[in-house]
């Protein structure tokens, strides 16, 4: 009988080690079944390189005494771009090349390169590493027959001539000679004074400005919002998705939030963290590299994407101390997107204190042709509405052509600075556009 | 040689074979359960930190390990609808939009706030007990004209007692399936034996979703940060109910989801929401 219950007990104990041993060798969960812990470092793209970060506001070649603008995406736009960049990153050590006198007065303007925001150089840049700071407002290229001089106009104001060395002048004078302009590149550089309008109307100028008179019409465009992966997104702002609790609201948008960071999306993608804790500040190539990585982290560079402006760690961000500032705009055609697109993120080098993007793509097919008035008759409707408003003599600043998002259709408009203030006027009827409010 | 000797030793070489394996296989969670229990040692470690940081604490508190997931609500219509067909049909329709709704007839005054709470002013009062009448006899008449007139849903539970001038209050908090929420309440001011006013904000909850239950902190971490976050208290102050639900501020949404909290009450009346997740203070710390 005791042997009896001993070989049961041992059939027992062995169909048990035999059970608990499949256990531990199958039961267990692979591991890409096993729960996320949610720390994993999560981002849209890899940062891009300063190189890419940096595109000219435009580009303005002179010949024969009359001038145009290329705009970014075009190709001649590039072209010379992407001379200009390797040039200055291969001078190095642009000491070997500073030019004591100014150029002689036969030496021709070339072409220029207009930086906003502008282009750091030094040895934390990539463009003339041997500079010991600086930033760069505008490249102007000079030439006499083979020789070609640079004029390096700093943000600060100084400037400097570098006498470029032969290989380059030799390039940037054959790229400048295979240039055709087209029709719609032309420009008018009006003169320092007063411009005289019709009706008795007039304004002043304190600087030279360029204003686009070649183009006729501009195409509209149909946009559709950005879709961005929703919990890719989360994951970017929140270290553990696993504590981020939703709220939707009434009007379809989600916020979600851990309690000390806020990210709402609807229309658009709006995000804060008030309680970031405020560190050191940037210098300006820092300040460009972390804004850089952010919108790379959090959503990536989209097509046609302009970094648009770039303010120091100056700025007093309500409650949260001095931070930098950055706003990208989407570009149509080579002509910036107004109104509320865009990206606007607010940081320090702490991180990310808010963001707030909202960009479109436009849908493949463009719209029908609007026609674009010509810039003397917008002038004149401006300077009525301001004399309307008790403003006379006005200072015109700045005179471009840009699109405005109106619904989800981009209309294209006149943008006048005038006396400080921005006036969107619609391209043909001459009228501010939809939802703009001055 | 002998085979019963054989089987002996056999059965001794499984043994400590299943027992291996056993520790193998269930080792990690027992370990991890044990880490999370609190120990006699360190709750009285906890009380005394506790009590040299100005906290007293008198209540029993709960030192188990436990799980939560995040809870879905959505503000409840139910109180709303049932005020409105009591007292609505007699009253103006409501006026504006936006801010709070006002009906007044005969003896009531009901004001809501769309997606807020409910509040009735009931003048010159519903009698329900003599002046004389003690608060337990109070609260029970009180909760039976409750669940008469449609107002004391399933699941409240009654939480504390506070006065104001004449008035004595008795607040209610929503529990569902076990779960307090502290977001959900129901407050009933008698004044002179006659129920006078009553305030109420009911969520409708979902059930919340297994997979994403995670580990909360345990009472005795609560504890500690509610201590770190407030600060030392003089003269102390005492810690009179200390429970495990769910609770966040009102949103004007749809629906939102509400994190584990630890509430603290303390004998002023004040409550302390510290997140069982993070162990940050909620914000709103009180209702």
């Amino acid at each position: 009988m005791k042997e009896r219950i001993k070989s049961a007990l041992l059939l027992l104990l062995v169909l048990c080690s035999l059970f608990l041993t499949q256990q531990l060798w199958f039961g267990r969960r692979p591991a890409e079944m096993t729960v996320e812990n949610g720390y994993e470092p999560v981002y849209f793209e890899e940062p891009r390189p300063l190189s890419q970060m940096i595109v000219p506001e435009a580009i303005t070649l002179y010949s024969r005494g009359q001038c145009h603008r290329l705009r970014p995406g075009e190709t001649d736009f590039n072209l010379f771009w992407e001379k200009s960049s390797t040039m200055l990153q291969e001078l190095a050590e642009p000491g070997y090349y500073y030019y004591a006198e100014p150029p002689p007065p036969e030496a021709e303007r070339c072409f220029s390169l207009q930086f906003e925001p502008s282009l750091p150089l030094g040895p934390e840049s990539i463009w003339l590493k041997g500079r010991s700071s600086g930033a760069l407002a505008e490249l102007e290229i000079r030439r006499l027959e083979d020789r070609c001089w640079a004029i390096l106009k700093e943000s600060a104001g100084d400037a400097s001539l570098l006498l470029l060395p032969p290989g380059w002048s030799t390039e940037l004078a054959a790229l400048y000679d295979r240039f055709a302009p087209a029709p719609e590149q032309l420009c008018e550089e009006l003169p320092e004074g007063e411009l005289s309008l019709s009706r008795g109307l007039a304004v002043n100028l304190d600087a030279p400005l360029l204003v686009p008179v070649g183009v006729s019409s501009l195409k509209r465009f149909s946009l559709k919002p950005e879709r961005l992966d929703r919990e890719l997104l989360l994951k970017t702002f929140f270290i553990n998705r696993n504590l981020v609790r939703e709220i939707e609201e009434k009007d379809g948008g989600f916020i979600y939030t851990d309690g000390e960071q806020g990210l709402r999306l609807g229309r658009g993608l709006d995000y804060s963290h008030p309680r970031l804790e405020k560190t050191a500040g940037l210098d300006y190539t820092a300040a460009l590299l972390t804004a850089g990585k952010l919108i790379s982290y959090h959503g990536g560079w989209v097509k046609n994407l302009r970094l648009q402006m770039l303010a120091g760690g100056d700025e007093e961000k309500e409650g949260s101390g001095r931070a930098c500032r950055a706003q990208w705009r989407s570009l149509l055609d080579g002509y910036p997107l107004l109104g509320d697109s865009g990206v606007l993120i607010y940081y320090h080098h702490g991180g990310l204190l808010s963001y707030r993007r909202n960009l479109y793509e436009p849908l493949e097919q463009p719209g029908d042709g609007v026609a674009v008035a010509e810039f003397r008759k917008v002038l004149e409707k401006a300077v009525t509405l301001l004399e309307e408003e008790g403003a006379a003599g006005p200072l015109l600043e700045r005179m471009e052509l840009a699109y405005y998002l109106e619904g989800e259709e981009a209309v294209p408009v006149w943008q006048i600075h005038l006396n400080g203030r921005e006036l969107l006027l619609k391209t043909d009827e001459l009228v501010p556009p939809e939802g703009w409010e001055p | 040689m002998n085979l019963g000797r054989a089987k002996t030793i056999l059965i001794y070489a499984f043994l400590g074979l299943n027992l291996f394996l056993c520790y193998h296989l269930f080792g990690g969670a027992l370990r991890e359960s044990a880490r999370l229990w609190v120990t006699g040692k360190e709750w009285r470690h906890i009380e005394e930190q506790l009590a040299e940081s100005g906290y007293l604490l008198e209540t029993r508190v709960d030192r188990a390990a436990r799980k939560s997931a995040f809870l879905t609500v959505s503000p409840s219509a139910v109180l709303e609808k049932k005020a409105l067909e009591l007292y609505g049909a007699a009253v103006p329709p409501p006026q504006g939009s936006g801010a709070p709704l006002l009906y007044e007839g005969e003896g009531v005054r009901l004001c809501y706030f769309p997606g807020g709470p409910l509040q009735l002013e009931l003048l010159p009062g519903v009698a329900l007990a003599g002046e004389a009448a003690d608060e337990a006899g109070t609260a029970a008449l009180l909760e039976r004209y409750l669940q008469e007139q449609g107002f004391a849903p399933a699941g409240l539970c009654y939480d504390r007692l506070t006065r104001s001038g004449g008035k004595t209050v008795f607040h209610y908090l929503q529990k569902d399936e076990g779960r307090l929420l502290f977001s959900g309440y129901l407050n009933a001011a008698v004044e002179g034996g006659a129920l006078v006013e009553l305030e109420a904000y009911l969520l409708e909850p979902e059930t919340p979703l297994q997979e994403r239950e995670m580990e909360v902190i345990t009472a005795a971490r609560a504890l500690v940060r509610l201590v770190e976050l407030l600060g030392p208290a003089s003269p102390p102050r005492r810690i009179v109910k200390a429970d495990l639900g769910f609770y966040s501020r009102k949103y004007d949404a749809e629906r939102w989801e509400m994190p584990p909290v630890w509430r603290f009450l303390f004998d002023d009346g004040e409550s302390c929401f510290i997140n069982a997740f993070t162990g940050n203070l909620e914000p709103e710390t009180s209702n």
